[in-house]
């Protein structure tokens, strides 16, 4: 009996042993690019987006979106909150504005400045992290018992959002579970969970995320996909211009 | 009659580099109101420590020291202080006015202390001027003053709050003859209108000559010595007869 | 009392030359101290003055949540109804005026780039009636407009606008939240450049009216309403005042003193109190050092003299006393020259305009202008007054402690 407990001992140290010495290194750029097809489902879409800002658990405002997306460098935002009607953003590669009615000049915009709420304007208009972050394999681990590859990703154009990110993302399906947000001075300012997905024309994608702000942990914002559907988007569309409208 | 002062076995022992100096040694003694008494005695004979020791300006290092009765060895530095304001006047050989007095303020300091009021300083310190001669001089500073008349000045400050004994060391040392001879005579004078005893210390036979008695020190210790009062141990009364017939003190007090 | 006193007096004179010396580095710190106090007490009645008139008033009154809690949209602790508060304030003594105004961040744009800026919305007519004043570099100051009507001007800081490549003239896009949470923008004509004089401010800050930053946050409030006093004495006066009747009319009202919210002044102010106190025990050293040994020397010049009075029963507290005094009169003296010295020294600076090199923040000459401060000239006399006395306590122990026989004899 303490001769068979032995002989499985050591076999299991000599399996695990096996495995560190040769791992199964995943490819850090695939996994990142399988996960972005869960917010950047088709190469041409639209999205309505509703972005609810809680303070201290109590639903605070509300706002909603239109989200047109064309081939991840062209993304055109309409506000459809009524206080905000006839804004838009637009974003052409490294380059965003924001037009506003009755005013002649568009305002050049960052993908950090505040949207609402907790919300950037990069988290709702730049998704697409391939094309924007070098991923680096960091290790698995579990989140609330579920699998993850946990990836550090760095930016690496001046149009990025944030300076790094650390991203999970689960091991069966590279689905995005959380990431941690952080700016270029090395500090994180906002986590991101992603709670629910939906199916689209056979597609899962997002259904739902929260951005919590890590100094003001009482206040998050709620960015719900209520319709997320591929649409041709015509070029013009995306024109850096006055007219903007469709 | 009690004596003014009683000097009971009274020594005094400085330490010096170590070494016992002994300045007076098994003193008894016995001052009578109204004496004019001389302490006698070569330099170092022990005549200022005396003096101190009455003056209580000193405590002696064993015996006791009665003043009209009284103990002084058992009191604290502050009532030696009330006693020596009240009681006792000094005279010093070197005068010792306060320089940037007048004499009239210089003579008036132990009332100041006493705190009598301003008229009655004044009315005192113009009598005491006045009895040393020296009423036109009370508004002149110490420096302009000439010796004799400086130490004038220091007799009115001594005798001015009326103290029942005045102590002079060698107050005529630095006196000339003639300034000397004034002092004494007005000590003598002193002595008889007020009453008032002295106890000086002195090498000035002038000055021996005019005393009650003499007290002769010899290396801090009484000895006898050949002169009129002391010697002879006549009372008081007969010492003062003598002296009051004198021809000497005739001749300058006329 | 008196005749210690003048025993005292005529001892301090009795030795001429040595208390001459005494009395000379005495004056000498006392007139030092009124210099430098007065110069520095000068330079803060300008720099109070000037903190005041560049726009920070005398009071500013806040909504009392605005020192509560942080804002979740601009205005959230703004004042509601500014009017009514401006009849009820005005009413006061010694109010002169008041003047609304809004605070608030946003980006701006020419255009082609953006930049994030501070702004200042204000009253135009109410500012320059309490006489605030801009430094206006080129353009001119915003005009009022009828209430209601959107005037499109701002002024904006030379910094931000060569940042933006813009001169008076040009047009700009203002970018900001609105007080419900929603983006808004406006354009605005540039009137003129102003400098705060302190450059990352120039690098972001900007003025308009009222009416257009209450047309692009969407709010009828304002962030504060600055009160303009006649003068700034009646500062504490009016605030206790106002305190009491916002009090009475049960409104959540905070007001703040210009002394509270100055922090540059405050700055200088300690800076340069340090700095006096400084002086302060230079001067306390200066005259410890020069009169000690010259008390001491005078005590030991007297050890016969003192023997004696102690011989005739003069209180060993006397003694320290007489001493002390002396030290006092000597001080008293000496502070009494220094004010006169230093009275005559301010009044020959202040006829001749002196002036010194600009300071490294500004690029006008400072003025060497003295005032006369009557704390100053009493509290630099006490100084030395009672630097003296203490310098005179170890020769007055000493001296009461002397053995009398001793001091008798000594030559």
């Amino acid at each position: 009996m303490k001769r068979l407990l032995l002989a499985l001992t050591a076999l299991s140290a000599l399996a695990a042993a096996a495995s560190i010495t040769n791992p199964q290194a995943p490819d850090a750029a695939a996994l990142l690019r399988q996960s972005d097809g869960y917010r950047n489902a088709w190469p041409s879409f639209v999205a309505k987006i509703r972005i609810s800002n809680f303070e201290t658990g109590k639903e605070d405002e509300e706002h909603a979106y239109l989200v047109y997306s064309k081939g991840s460098e062209k993304v055109y935002v309409d506000f459809q909150s009524p206080q905000e009607k006839g804004r838009h953003l637009l974003m052409l590669g490294d380059d965003m504005w924001i037009y506003l009615p009755d005013t002649s000049r568009a305002v050049r915009i960052t993908p950090l400045q505040r949207l609402t709420g907790n919300a950037s304007n990069g988290d709702v208009a730049r998704t697409n992290y391939a094309a924007d972050y070098t991923a680096t394999y960091l290790r698995r681990e579990k989140v609330d018992g579920v699998d993850c590859h946990v990836l550090e990703l760095e930016a690496k154009r001046k149009g990025a959002t944030y300076h790094k990110i650390d991203y999970w993302i689960r091991t069966d399906t590279a689905r995005p579970v959380k990431a941690d947000l952080f700016v270029i001075s090395g500090k994180m300012i906002k986590s991101t969970t992603f709670d629910q997905y939906q199916e689209v024309d056979g597609r899962t994608v997002i259904k739902q995320m929260t951005i919590v702000d890590d100094l003001r942990k009482n206040s998050r914002s709620v960015i719900d996909y209520l319709q997320f559907a591929p649409r041709d988007l015509p070029d013009k569309m995306f024109h850096q211009s006055r007219a903007g409208d469709l | 009659m009690e004596p003014l002062v009683r000097l009971r076995d009274v020594g005094r022992r400085y330490a010096m580099d170590h070494t016992d100096v002994v300045a007076l040694d098994d003193i008894s003694l016995e001052i009578q109101r109204g004496e004019f008494l001389a302490v006698a005695g070569p330099s170092g004979s022990g005549k200022s420590t005396l003096l101190h020791l009455i003056g209580c300006v000193d405590r002696p290092t064993s015996g006791s020291i009665h003043i009209q009765g009284a103990d002084i060895t058992k009191l604290d530095a502050a009532a030696l202080a009330g006693l020596r304001r009240s009681k006792i006047g000094f005279v010093f050989q070197t005068f010792n006015l306060i320089p940037v007095l007048t004499a009239f303020e210089n003579v008036e300091f132990p009332l100041l202390l006493q705190k009598e009021t301003a008229a009655e300083r004044r009315r005192r310190v113009l009598e005491a001027l006045e009895s040393v001669g020296l009423s036109n001089r009370a508004y002149h500073r110490p420096d302009l003053l000439s010796g004799g008349e400086r130490q004038r000045v220091a007799v009115a400050r001594a005798i001015v709050h009326r103290p029942a004994l005045v102590l002079a060391d060698e107050a005529t040392a630095n006196l000339d003859t003639h300034n000397a001879t004034q002092l004494i005579e007005l000590m003598r004078q002193l002595n008889r209108d007020l009453g008032v005893t002295f106890l000086f210390s002195t090498h000035d036979q002038r000055l021996l000559d005019r005393a009650d008695r003499v007290v002769w020190l010899c290396d801090g210790r009484l000895s006898g010595a050949p002169y009129l009062a002391g010697e002879l141990g006549l009372p008081v009364a007969a010492g003062k007869a003598i002296a009051a017939h004198s021809p000497g003190f005739r001749s300058s007090a006329s | 009392m008196t005749k210690f006193l003048l025993l005292a007096f005529r001892n301090v004179f009795r030795n001429r030359r040595r208390t001459l010396m005494t009395l000379i580095v005495v004056a000498g710190g006392v007139a030092a101290l009124l210099l430098s106090g007065g110069f520095f007490a000068f330079l803060f009645r300008n720099l109070r003055e000037n903190t005041i008139r560049n726009g920070l008033g005398h009071l500013q009154i806040y909504n009392a949540s605005y020192f509560a809690r942080d804002e979740k949209h601009v205005l959230d602790n703004g004042l509601d109804d500014v009017r009514r508060l401006q009849s009820s304030v005005q009413g006061a003594a010694h109010v002169r005026g008041t003047a609304a105004r809004v605070e608030f961040n946003g980006l701006v744009s020419n255009g082609d780039k953006s930049s994030p800026f501070l702004a200042t919305a204000v009253d135009p007519e109410a500012e320059q009636r309490m006489g605030f004043e801009l430094r206006i570099t080129a353009g001119r100051d915003l005009k009022s407009e009828p209430p209601g009507a959107s005037t499109n001007q701002a002024l904006i800081a030379q910094g931000l606008a060569h940042t933006m490549h813009v001169g008076p003239g040009d047009g700009l896009t203002l970018l900001a939240v609105t007080a419900d949470g929603a983006l808004n923008g406006i354009d605005v004509n540039i009137v003129g450049l102003y400098t705060t004089g302190i450059e990352e401010q120039d690098q972001r800050q900007l003025r308009l009216t009222l009416q257009d930053a209450q047309r692009l946050l969407q709010s009828n409030r304002v962030t504060k309403l600055v009160v303009g006093l006649d003068a700034t004495d009646h500062t504490d006066a009016v605030y206790s005042a106002l305190l009491d009747k916002f009090k009475s009319e049960k409104r959540d009202i905070a007001i703040r003193k210009w002394i509270d919210l100055a922090t540059f002044y405050n700055q200088v102010h300690t800076l340069f109190s340090g700095i006096f106190a400084f002086t302060g025990v230079l001067v306390f050293f200066m005259v410890v050092m020069s009169s000690a040994n010259t008390l001491m020397m005078a005590m030991f010049e007297r050890i016969r003299e003192i023997g004696t009075m102690l011989a005739m029963g003069t209180p060993r507290a006397w003694i320290t006393g007489l001493f002390v005094m002396e030290g006092v009169v000597t001080g008293a003296l000496g502070a009494g020259l220094g004010v006169v010295l230093g009275g005559v020294a301010g009044a020959l600076f202040n006829s001749a305009n002196v002036k010194l090199p600009p300071p490294p923040t500004s690029n006008t000459p400072l003025l060497f202008h003295v005032l006369q401060v009557p704390a100053l000239t009493v509290g630099a006399s006490l100084l030395v007054i009672a630097t003296l006395a203490l310098a005179s306590i170890t020769p007055a122990m000493r001296a009461a402690r002397l053995r009398i026989v001793e001091s008798l004899a000594h030559i």
